[in-house]
């Protein structure tokens, strides 16, 4: 990717980051969202997260193995209502300790 | 509460969130540069974005050889969560802020300041925002420095871990928010739809982020209607 692209692919993520924060903050206010839109909305987040999980942590450069260790660290550990950070760093610890094994 | 004391507490708040992303942000800076980003474009990325899910994707499909496009979709539905928190943001800030300083506020919402701020009792003000979101700010972009820095002292294998770091993020915010049918029918319905969308033949005119946009909405609105249908409680996810 030359510099030329770099310097759009930065803009662009920009912008499409920036406006979906900015627009509701600024405009919002006194708007409630009801029935199948509310509902909708309120399933995207686990949605997305899903999506972006599945298929492509198991086709990462590091293997399907370290990625499955780590993710269920994670999967078990947000069960438990662990805090966020510890989570992750157990994930990371889980996923090195199953690419050391293999 | 004067003006002086809410950065303060607001800057205090932030402490946590600013050593995560010290972390992360060094993760992915190594991610980025491992993958070939000059190191420029991943201070740049991490100054102007601030969003670090989507960050260590793009890092993921730069390596990979994405087109811009693709990566800028791919962006926007990740991000797109950031609307919904900054609408739920938006009602618990003390009115009176500018709609510039509104704007400034927003450019820092991000799950983790998003959540600490959430947190607070009661209603947050601009102060406290702005020194919440500054704290948490200079934390990832400093990390993301560091990264950049330091990912020729780091070995291959290190590297690749670190580009897993991202979904265990996803996993570690995702799995506390399964705990009704929709939400497990959203999840479920996203990794069945996303792998279909990339593997089987006839679907793979959708790739990258395209990919996930569809089987995100398709997913949520499964969910939906499930809900819909159970008359389950409204609990927010």
């Amino acid at each position: 990717m030359n510099t030329y692209e770099y310097i759009l692919l930065i803009g662009g993520m920009s912008a499409v980051t920036f406006l979906p924060r900015m627009l509701p903050f600024t405009v919002l206010g006194n708007t409630v969202l009801s029935g199948f839109a509310a509902r909708f909305l309120r399933y995207i987040p686990c949605a997305v997260l899903s999506a972006l999980i599945v298929p492509a942590a198991f086709t990462s450069r590091a293997g399907a193995a370290p990625a499955a260790a780590g993710l269920a660290a994670a999967f078990i550990l947000g069960r438990l209502r662990v805090h966020f950070l510890v989570s992750v760093f157990a994930a990371m610890a889980a996923a090195a300790l199953v690419m050391q094994m293999l | 509460m004067g003006r002086r004391k809410e950065c303060m507490s607001g800057a205090v708040a932030g402490l946590p969130i600013a050593a995560g992303y010290v972390v992360i942000g060094a993760s992915f800076g190594m991610l980025a540069a491992a993958g070939g980003m000059p190191p420029a474009a991943a201070v740049g990325m991490s100054l102007l974005v601030f969003a670090g899910a989507s960050q260590f994707m793009a890092a993921n499909l730069v390596a990979a050889g994405a087109s811009v496009g693709s990566i800028v979709a791919a962006t926007l539905v990740i991000n797109i969560r950031h609307m919904i928190m900054a609408s739920s943001l938006s009602q618990q800030l003390r009115k009176g802020a500018s709609r510039g300083m509104l704007a400034a506020l927003s450019f820092g919402i991000t799950d983790e300041t998003f959540a600490v701020a959430s947190l607070q009792k009661g209603q947050v003000s601009p102060a406290f925002l702005a020194a919440l979101e500054a704290v948490a700010y200079g934390g990832w972009v400093g990390g993301t420095i560091v990264g950049v820095m330091a990912s020729t002292l780091v070995p291959p294998g290190f590297a690749d871990v670190m580009g897993l770091t991202l979904y265990f993020m996803f996993m570690a915010l995702m799995s506390p928010a399964l705990h009704n049918l929709p939400t497990v029918v959203a999840a479920g319905a996203a990794a069945l739809l996303s792998t279909l969308f990339t593997y089987v033949p006839l679907f793979r005119v959708l790739s990258g982020g395209w990919a996930v946009l569809a089987a995100a909405v398709g997913a949520a609105a499964l969910a939906a209607w499930v809900e819909g249908r159970k008359g389950d409680s409204h609990e927010h996810v």
